[in-house]
């Protein structure tokens, strides 16, 4: 009986303890939601009022919209003795650093006295910021503002995420700032069908192809003059060669450091390799010559494919790859760091020495072998959004203005806290403060090109204080893409798209890392492509290429 | 029909507690497993964000197309459930003569050897997938170093070779899985009555023809369960096992793409959810199916032990 009777309550208190805890959940969740629908109702109400925030503000209020609700915020503010909240979602690739309550709490105080709201930083790693933040747009959890880099722009157009960002005007009238800072081109390539779904942030938009990185030291090894090579000995920052003297390289590379290995290949062998434009965002159906030409060709026939792919595969022939290689995930730069690897391929920027020479924890020389690009999706392919389901979207468009406008919230969000994390230095820099480095700072996350304005922020050292001129130079003089902006839809090709992808990842490694002979393996995967529907693939994108061209006038 | 009622009662007063016990069970199944199902209909919709689960367009079928409509469809099906029969097949021996040789051991040692063939069944697949990786890469791998190379045999590229991999599965998912199968079958073993091992004994039987006639049939009802659960899954594969283990390598998908892992490499860059839950819609049906058929084909042949 007293057996029974303790089975009893343990039972009991097992089952309580558990629905206690969902319950508990279930109220907080509860309570909160209603009392976003108070503050709704309540806002409502004091839109047909005109009650709101101090004199001044009423007077600037008179004149302009955004500074109405700015008042209308902060009046609610007061009234409830809390701020409403704007979510603010991005990523980076380690996930949420140690001080991520500390800046959202130095932010807030901008956002308070600015726009009289907070925002809430969401701060994940890449790999979980592709589930978590497609779970919370589909589910209705809140997230105001995002970014679709690694969701996909289309899918994330095409699954109804993204608000049209025009829609009564919405940026015009409560975002000027960002339609100030951002030039015309690039917001116009981010439309689809003439919506405004998205807006690019201040960055790189061209790229410098086949860009390749050799440790400083090994050169110094074999004894290479490097020093005489920069076209402006001034900025010693790239770099311009072909291949047959990267080729020279490798090869007295090899036969001084026959324990290393040459060079740390990636499956980006045309991607950041070449100008090849993967117009609509894959490789079933590229742009070959993009500067000068429309027609979506299929690269995997094409005679530089099967002459990067044979260069590579003489490499891996001579001994200047790893056998593990195909295999091997690890990033390129973190290879190179290892010690065991002396030089990779990247696409490279201004700036992109001091830049691969930390990642790869010593210095790098610059060899650049191929010309500037802009790729028709250089502007698309990192866009910010406000979700559609957001409930008071001129609060996140005023968000996304101060993130685009203001210096120190740019700082804050990009660099941390001044003295914290950084410090400046004599000549205008900012470095590490002290006791800080790249391992135990607490907001360090590299992302600034991600964010929307690293233009206003500060420059770290080792970068030249010049360094956006030069950035807007090489986006301005680069060689750009024809489709600029196109974006190909290709829902109604799933079918096609998951066999293509199944045919690509099974052959395209053997053969981008030289472990197949080009001549071989190519005409196996091309057969296995078609067999897949490469052809109709590719001749629906050129339909929707062409249509796109005839709207937008390119031609 | 009074006596009836009380006898009910007191059997409900009776269990009562076990109830209470299988509460939160029942509560987690209800929300985890239950409460989701309405969501298939996804499977069936052209998603939209704006227009909602329910509200979104619906298009039938077409999100099921993209399994069947190409020349994968055959490959990923076979591989699916050739694997899965083959896993089920060995599992089940292997586990059974592990759990008859555990069950003749003494208490202590038999303590040990079960928690080291279990200690495998705890590993992650991605750890799992660096032990294998260990033993076969290319520069350092320990079967090309350290086996093949003082026999004076050339070292193979295993992660370019298809032809081993079906047996590297099979050995890795055995290696992992039987420590767990072979408890249950272990525990079975042990509730049998002694008293006909010993009657046996006593007639002359040696420790094969208990084992035969004795210990087989008896475990017969935990086979048939076990092998039902399992065919009820023979649609699903490991994830881990397929993508992580052959390290994603290119070469060897003819021989590990599965429809799990045809569908995440499809859908990763698409992000496609209802395609996902098309997948996964006819993955459940199928096994479904499959468990009702098995379930009464054991009914037609041996009533007592099906299931339902």
């Amino acid at each position: 009986m007293k057996k029974r009777l303790l089975a009893l309550v343990l039972g009991a208190a097992l089952a309580l303890s558990l629905l206690g805890g969902c319950g508990s959940g279930k109220g907080d969740k509860d309570s909160a939601s209603q009392e976003t629908e108070k503050e709704s109702v309540e806002e409502k109400e004091e839109e047909s009022g005109d009650n709101s925030g101090t004199k001044a503000d009423r007077e600037r209020a008179d004149e302009d919209p955004a500074a109405l609700a700015i008042a209308q915020r902060k009046a609610d503010a007061e009234k409830n003795g809390k701020y409403q909240k704007v979510v603010f979602a991005f990523y980076n690739w380690t996930g949420r650093p140690a001080g991520t309550d500390r800046i959202q709490e130095k932010l807030n105080e901008h956002f308070r006295e600015k726009l009289g709201l907070e925002v809430e930083i969401l701060l994940m790693d890449s790999a979980s910021y592709t589930q978590n933040a497609r779970l919370m747009l589909s589910s209705g959890e809140q997230i105001d503002i995002f970014n679709s880099c690694p969701l996909g722009y289309t899918a994330c157009v095409n699954d109804g995420y993204c608000l049209d960002l025009e829609e009564d005007d919405l940026i015009q009238t409560y975002g000027k700032g960002i339609l100030d800072t951002i030039s015309a081109d690039y917001i116009q390539a981010c439309r689809i069908n003439n919506i405004l779904y998205g807006i690019p942030q201040m960055r790189d938009m061209a790229m410098a192809p086949g860009t390749y990185c050799i440790g400083q030291e090994y050169l110094d090894g074999i004894g290479y003059d490097y020093t005489s090579l920069y076209e402006d000995p001034r900025v010693q920052d790239v770099i311009y060669t072909d291949y047959e003297t990267l080729d020279d390289i490798f090869s007295q590379l090899h036969e001084k450091y026959p324990d290393k290995y040459v060079f740390a290949v990636g499956d980006n062998l045309i991607s950041q390799g070449t100008g090849v434009d993967p117009v609509g965002g894959d490789w079933f159906g590229v742009l070959l010559d993009p500067a000068n030409s429309l027609t979506v060709e299929n690269l995997f026939t094409s005679d530089l494919f099967k002459e990067k792919c044979q260069m590579v595969y003489e490499w891996n022939q001579k001994g200047y790859i790893s056998k593990d290689a195909l295999t091997d995930d690890t990033a390129l730069s973190a290879k190179v760091k290892s010690g065991s690897y002396m030089a990779m391929m990247a696409q490279g920027k201004p700036g992109y020495k001091t830049q691969i020479s930390g990642e790869c924890g010593s210095p790098m020389i610059v060899f650049q072998t191929e010309e500037d690009i802009m790729k028709s999706s250089a502007v698309t392919g990192i866009l910010w959004h406000i979700n559609q389901g957001c409930e008071d979207p001129v609060a996140a468009i005023q968000v996304m203005e101060l993130l685009y406008t203001d210096p120190d919230v740019s700082n804050l969000i990009i660099w941390g806290e001044e003295g914290t994390e950084y410090v400046e230095t004599p000549d205008g820099h900012i470095t590490f403060a002290q006791g800080v480095n790249a391992e135990n700072s607490e907001w360090y996350h590299t992302m600034n090109w991600l964010l929307p304005n690293q233009y206003i922020a500060h420059i770290w050292e080792g970068d030249s204080l010049d360094l956006w001129e030069r950035m807007e130079e090489f986006n301005d003089n680069s060689v750009k893409s024809k489709a600029l902006g196109f974006t190909f839809d290709n829902s109604e090709y799933a079918t096609e798209y998951t066999a293509l992808t199944n045919v690509y990842d099974e052959y395209i490694k053997q053969i981008m890392y030289g472990f197949v002979d080009p001549e071989t393996g190519i005409a196996q995967m091309q057969e296995k492509l078609e067999n897949a529907g490469l052809n109709d693939y590719i001749a629906a994108k050129q339909k929707a290429l062409d249509d796109w061209a005839a709207a937008n006038g390119v031609n | 029909m009074g006596r009836m009622r009380r006898k009910n009662k007191t059997n409900y007063k009776k269990f009562f507690p076990l109830y209470l016990m299988a509460l939160p069970g029942i509560v987690y199944l209800f929300i985890n497993n239950y409460m989701p199902l309405p969501g298939l209909v996804l499977a069936f919709k052209n998603y939209n964000a704006r227009k909602g689960i329910y509200g979104s367009d619906w298009i039938g079928l077409k999100n099921f197309k993209f399994l069947f409509a190409t020349n994968d469809a055959f490959i990923i099906t076979r591989n699916t459930l050739c694997y899965n029969l083959v896993f089920i097949i060995v599992n089940t021996a292997a586990a059974i003569a592990v759990a008859i040789i555990l069950s003749e051991l003494t208490h202590k040692i038999k303590k040990f050897y079960q928690s080291v063939i279990l200690l495998p069944y705890m590993l992650s697949m991605v750890i799992v997938s660096y032990l294998v990786f260990g033993f076969l890469s290319m520069e350092n791998g320990f079967v090309n170093h350290s086996i093949l190379e003082p026999l004076g045999l050339a070292p193979v590229a295993w992660y370019t070779e298809k032809k081993y991999w079906p047996f590297i599965l099979v050995l890795v998912n055995l290696w992992k899985t039987i420590g767990y199968n072979c408890i249950i079958y272990l525990a079975a073993i042990i509730s049998f009555d002694r008293g006909y091992y010993e009657a046996a004994a006593i007639d002359g039987a040696g420790k094969w023809k208990q084992i035969t006639q004795i210990t087989l049939p008896l475990l017969r009802p935990t086979i048939i369960m076990m092998t039902l659960l399992a065919i009820g899954k023979i649609f699903y594969s490991d994830f881990g096992l397929f993508y992580q283990v052959p390290q994603n390598s290119g070469a060897l998908f003819p021989v590990t793409n599965t429809i799990d892992t045809y569908v995440y490499r499809g859908l990763l860059e698409l992000g496609d959810i209802t395609l996902s839950a098309a997948a996964g819609l006819y993955q459940s049906v199928v096994g479904f199916v499959l468990v009702l058929a098995t379930n009464l084909m054991v009914r037609k042949i041996d009533p007592e032990s099906a299931l339902f």
